[in-house]
């Protein structure tokens, strides 16, 4: 393939979208109205194919070669860059606006523009009638082409230009419906907890290009010899990088403590919420740590902490699931667990230098086979809103098996992916990430850390199961029950609505069984920039960690169903016998309370102190200064009263202190 | 070049004259045309000069062969590409006082936004300005003049005098057309600047005649001025203190923490073109006396006091303002509060005293004038509608004025420093520029970038979003009515610019780098020779300073 093409075929992916969110902007509110998807589906179908152009013929044609293999440390791949224009050029801070896609960026990219292709073709059926509908087009489009414009970043400066853009997409599409108070608050929260994370993430480029001398991705990350060198100069700087690039990885991937904001962006349109925030702008945060690799690898601590906030916020959002009784809500703790479960992999390098590349394989894994049975799953409960005139309390309807059937099918699916049932997409990727964990767990240095890790990781996965269970058997079995506002006979989703979820079923169904075990994905992701590929002999499944899991998944399913259908009463005497679990379950473990007492009160309180202080003190010392002449020209005034008996007075003191004057020098 | 700049100076000057000439038999429609029209065609001929200075100096080629447009010394930090100088004052064979135009890569884009500002403020003024009209704009476009003025001087007479004739029209804007606490507001702004420039004054005095003493015979302009102090630095002892001094007017100007409080009064009691003047250009005025006369005449000092104590300020005030706007509860307070921590970015990367940091100064100057400009229409916009400026008394507007609500959301981001939009090109240089002499004070301000997110989203949220309700506004309730087109043409030149240079910030940046790169070749240099000055020096210098600086105000 010519190189124009090629050149051709990158710019398409991003600037299709582009170009579709300018024209429904522009025209959508006055002349394409309730047409408005036409250009969004056309952009994303244009990009989407151009992806798998780039995954499958361009990248593959290109080899290795590009880079001298001989140099020791050097980590290169095949790569395609193409060059726009020169951005910001000051100084020694050089950021042009280029594309530069590898392995990684591929495989993402076909992800992406696939899961919102499809996400796009449902929400012109969920969307239908909303007055914002060209909004809505508009937003995703945008969103769409600064999601694959992060991914195709060549240098850090893009990509955190495009990290911020990903942000206010989904900043205006959770405050969709910005009548809604709570729709406005979760869109403020999203952004300012996400602006955190990115006070981390400039102070990470800051350090980098002030010890690289760069922000390029090449000029960064390819040669380790270079990153030892940084090292050796300046001891501990390179944790101290990775540090901060994982503090904006957790505000954009929702990690503990900065998972917050996630659950409240429930408030935005569904399909927002199966395509931002679960399907791919939470999982950038991954994809910088992956893409990080060769940095992460000499901060064997930075990976450590990568892990145990990973299995912490793991546990934690899985042990809030299990109470919710919002359907949105239980998927939304599920993504920020299963998050939480990428990141525990990504971390295990710092166990030995061999797992480095099975850990960062698994973790992107996960969050590839992750965006289809989430997005699906997300997207079922979509149709389940809409059938039930946007009721999504769970004690409100069940039994949907019989009016939903398409729904309930593809959730089905959707829902035994994530827990992990044998074959489906979602088993084989928990299944590396666990088999990796287990490895790292036997390693010498930090054997019993990631033991503990395993354990953790292995505990969220039966709970993974059960509460997907739980949500799958309040809903659609049971007693047959609708709210009042679904009217008498709920509508199942249109064809516009049931096919992506076909789709998307049948992709949470097979995918991971096509690349999993045949090793398709992790040889091609192991050709990305900094990591070293395994020899293809080492590479085996693990049996044992997969009878673990599968008898783990299957037990939590069995577990929800002897709980939600054979005995129903089981859930409620739990509760009530352990009431204070329950409540910290329920209550989301009072994370926002206690940011809230912690953080956000003590900060208003300083700024009330400080206008007090402004007016009270700085600007009372000027006033005060100010008031100083006045203060001195009233000892003079004393004198200028007006009245001429007392002026002649003065004037008859000051002839006769003359004449004395006069007097007494002679 | 340099006659259209004459033009572009003189056509505000005499459109307010005639406006005063006639102000009898003006009524406020034809007052405001003929504003609308001199401000215009200033605006028009500011950006032929702008198009016209990239033409002449700007090398696409990069061969580096600009042709020397001056007579300023190479070795100056103050290289005008167009001038125009003739005697003036004093002509002895000892002392050739001249007065000097010119014109730089910095002060044309600031003469580009001062014009475009001043034509928005005559824009939103149309309606809400109906007393006494032809000679509030005559006040609009005199304080116009002198803003252009100030761009346009290089000597410290010319200077000085334009830097002063701005209070006097704004004073009377404020006092005249302001709030109910206007006179109030007009005396502390006015007074407060006022002591601060006597001081700057004084300053400046002692410099030309100590430099006069040593044989400089024009020491009033300033590339001569600063070419000689490069070669013959004034002495550690002087230098310090003369630094303060000067700096002491600027400082309140800008202004920097702890001298902001007249700063948020004079805004929420000023017009609404008041407040655009104010924020966007004249607080510039600050900077820009900065980056023009101190860091060129005072480049140890700079390096010694300014890069430790005013980086140190800037980041309180970044802080500092940060945390006041969240607690406003008047939304133009709050965004006067903005201004402050705004104003610290700025300051923080100038006190960098490299490439990126004062590139980044310029750019955040500029970009804060046109988003903070753009917010205060907006609010100008909301009080004509409402007559309150209390978030309490506001909210979910979205539903009844949708074009305001997406100039609001997108002038927002701009100001919190989006990527892709120009606040953050500015931002981001001004504290990576720091972050390299000063790696705690960057840290510190960009705690900032999160405020910034925090207070304005909150007003965001509270005013335009959420469900409708609307204060009582007279008797007529459902008259209120979206953008119009004047208020569109008002704010999308602004709105159309934020974008431009978000996306292509090298537009802008390569008018300015030859100017930047002078300043910094001069710091560097100071630099590469000055040892560092040990911390008992410095604060023995602080306190002479002070004592100085003290004595100056009594006098």
């Amino acid at each position: 393939m010519s190189e124009e093409i090629q050149q051709l075929v990158l710019w398409l992916i991003p600037v299709a979208p582009l170009a579709s969110a300018v024209i429904t902007a522009l025209l959508g509110p006055k002349l394409l109205r309730y047409k408005s998807h036409l250009p969004c589906w056309s952009a994303l179908a244009v990009s989407f194919v151009c992806s798998l152009i780039l995954l499958l013929k361009i990248l593959p044609s290109m080899g290795s070669a590009a880079v001298d293999p001989s140099e020791v440390g050097t980590f290169a791949g095949p790569q395609v860059l193409v060059s726009g224009y020169e951005w910001l050029n000051v100084g020694d801070l050089h950021a042009n606006i280029e594309l530069r896609a590898d392995s990684i960026t591929a495989i993402m990219l076909t992800m992406v523009t696939g899961v919102s292709l499809l996400v796009s073709i449902f929400g012109s059926g969920y969307m239908s009638h909303d007055p914002g509908y060209p909004r809505f087009f508009a937003a995703v489009s945008m969103f769409v082409f600064s999601m694959c414009m992060l991914v195709l970043s060549g240098s850090f400066a893009l990509l955190f230009v495009f990290w911020e853009a990903v942000g206010l997409c989904s900043y205006l599409l959770i405050g969709f419906w910005y009548q809604k108070p709570a729709a406005a608050a979760a869109a403020k929260k999203a952004f300012v907890v996400n602006r955190i994370g990115d006070f981390g993430l400039i102070m990470g480029i800051f350090l980098i290009w002030t010890n690289f001398g760069s922000l390029d991705f090449v000029t960064v990350l390819s040669d380790s010899a270079r990153i030892a060198a940084v090292e050796v100069k300046n001891p501990g700087v390179i944790q101290l990088i990775c540090f901060c690039l994982f503090l904006g990885a957790m505000g954009k991937s929702a990690q503990f403590p900065l998972q917050v904001w996630l659950p409240d962006a429930m408030e935005g349109p569904t399909p927002v919420s199966a395509l931002i925030h679960a399907a791919t702008m939470v999982t950038a945060g991954v994809y910088l740590v992956a893409r990080c690799t060769p940095l992460f690898v000499m901060a064997p601590n930075a990976q450590l902490a990568v892990s145990a906030i990973g299995a912490a916020t793991a546990a934690i959002a899985a042990l809030t699931a299990l109470t919710q009784m919002d359907l949105k809500r239980v998927l939304a703790y599920s993504t920020v667990s299963q998050l939480g479960f990428m990141f525990m992999a990504l971390g295990c390098g710092a166990a030995s230098a061999e797992l480095v590349t099975p850990a960062v394989t698994a973790g992107m894994f996960h969050l590839f086979t992750h965006a289809f049975f989430k997005a699906l799953l997300f997207l079922a409960a979509g149709s389940v809103m809409h059938a039930m005139g946007d009721v999504i309390d769970m004690r409100r309807f069940s039994g949907l098996k019989h009016a939903l059937p398409i729904t309930h099918w593809t959730f089905l699916v959707g829902a035994a992916a994530l827990a992990g049932v044998p074959l489906l997409a979602g088993f084989w990727s928990k299944d590396d990430i666990l088999a990796v964990l287990s490895e790292a767990s036997h390693s010498k240095e930090h054997g019993l850390f990631f033991g503990v890790i395993w354990a953790v990781a292995t505990g969220t996965a039966f709970l993974t199961a059960f509460y997907t269970f739980r949500a799958y058997f309040m809903t659609f079995c049971g007693p047959e029950k609708f709210p009042a506002e679904a009217g008498h006979h709920p509508h199942e989703a249109t064809p516009i609505m049931a096919w992506p979820l076909r789709i998307l079923a049948v992709c949470a169904a097979l995918i991971g069984l096509a690349v999993g075990p045949t090793h398709l994905f992790a040889n091609y992701l192991q050709k990305t920039m900094g990591l070293t590929p395994v020899p293809p002999d080492s590479q085996h499944l693990h049996w044992d960690v997969m009878a673990l899991s599968s008898v783990v998944a299957i037990a939590g399913i069995g577990l929800a169903w002897m709980f939600y259908v054979a005995s129903p009463k089981i859930p409620g005497a739990i509760a009530s016998a352990m009431k204070p679990l329950y409540l910290i379950s329920q209550g989301k473990f009072f994370l926002d309370e206690i940011l809230k007492a912690l953080v956000v009160l003590p900060l208003v309180g300083i700024a009330k102190l400080a206008t007090v202080f402004d007016r009270g003190v700085i600007d009372c010392i000027v006033d005060s200064i100010g008031a100083i002449p006045k203060a001195l020209s009233s000892i003079p005034r004393q004198f200028h009263t007006g009245v001429v008996s007392s002026y002649a007075g003065f004037m008859w003191a000051g002839v006769v202190a003359a004449v004395v004057l006069v007097l007494t020098m002679f | 070049m340099i006659a259209l700049l004459f033009i572009t100076l003189a056509i505000p000057a005499v459109t307010s004259l005639l406006l005063m000439l006639f102000r009898n038999s003006l009524n406020q429609s034809s007052s405001r045309w003929i504003a609308c029209c001199g401000s215009a065609v200033a605006l028009l001929f500011s950006v032929l000069l702008l198009s016209q200075y990239k033409a002449v100096t700007v090398d696409p080629l990069g061969t580096g062969n600009i042709p020397a447009l001056s007579s300023a010394d190479a070795s100056s930090a103050v290289h005008p590409k167009a001038e125009f100088r003739r005697p003036w004052l004093a002509t002895t064979d000892r002392l050739q006082l001249e007065m000097y135009f010119g014109l730089d890569g910095i002060s044309v884009t600031m003469i580009a936004l001062t014009t475009l500002l001043t034509t928005c403020s005559v824009l939103i003024s149309w309606e809400a300005i109906k007393d006494r009209a032809s000679e509030f704009y005559a006040a609009v476009l005199i304080l116009e003049t002198g803003l252009i003025g100030v761009f346009c001087s290089f000597d410290l007479v010319l200077f000085y005098i334009f830097f002063e004739m701005t209070l006097i029209p704004l004073f009377f804007m404020i006092a005249i057309w302001g709030g109910a606490d206007r006179r109030w507001a007009a005396i502390k702004f006015f007074l407060y600047t006022l002591a601060g420039s006597l001081v700057t004054l004084s300053g400046l005095i002692y410099v030309v005649l100590y430099v006069a003493k040593q044989g400089l015979v024009n020491p009033t302009s300033i590339p001569a001025l600063s070419a000689w102090l490069v070669a013959n630095p004034l002495p550690a002892s002087l230098q310090v203190p003369l630094f303060l001094a000067v700096s002491a007017g600027f400082l309140i100007k800008v202004p920097v923490f702890p001298f902001h409080t007249w700063l948020p009064l004079a805004h929420v009691e000023a017009p609404t073109a008041g407040s655009v003047m104010l924020a966007g250009v004249l607080l510039k005025l600050g900077s820009y006396g900065f980056l023009r006369i101190c860091l060129p005449l005072f480049p140890e000092a700079s390096l010694s006091i300014g890069l430790p104590v005013i980086g140190l300020l800037s980041v309180i005030g970044i802080i500092y303002g940060s945390l006041c706007a969240l607690a406003q509860k008047d939304i133009k307070k709050l965004v006067a509060y903005s201004s402050v921590a705004h104003l610290g970015f700025c300051m923080l990367g100038l006190f960098a005293l490299n490439t990126e940091g004062i590139t980044g100064s310029i750019l955040q100057m500029i970009n804060h004038g046109l988003s903070t400009g753009a917010l205060f229409l907006i609010v100008g916009m909301v009080y004509e509608r409402y007559h309150t400026r209390m978030m309490d008394d506001l909210g979910g507007l979205a539903t009844r004025l949708p074009l305001i609500t997406v100039s609001m959301v997108f002038i927002s981001m701009s100001s919190i420093g989006l990527p892709g939009l120009n606040g953050f090109v500015g931002e981001f240089l001004s504290l990576a520029g720091m972050f390299k002499e000063n790696r705690l004070y960057a840290a510190l301000g960009t705690t900032g970038v999160v405020l910034g997110a925090w207070y304005l989203l909150t007003a965001v949220q509270r005013v335009f979003f959420g469900t409708l309700h609307e204060p009582h506004h007279g008797d007529h309730d459902d008259e209120v009515s979206d953008m119009n087109a004047r208020e569109f043409m008002a704010i999308a030149p602004l709105a159309v610019l934020c974008l431009w240079i978000g996306l292509k910030p090298a537009s802008l940046i390569e008018i300015i780098e030859p100017d930047v790169k002078a300043v910094v070749d001069v710091l560097q240099g100071v630099r590469s020779v000055a040892p560092a000055a040990t911390t008992a020096e410095v604060e023995n210098q602080a306190t002479d300073a002070i004592v100085f600086a003290s004595a100056r105000l009594e006098e």
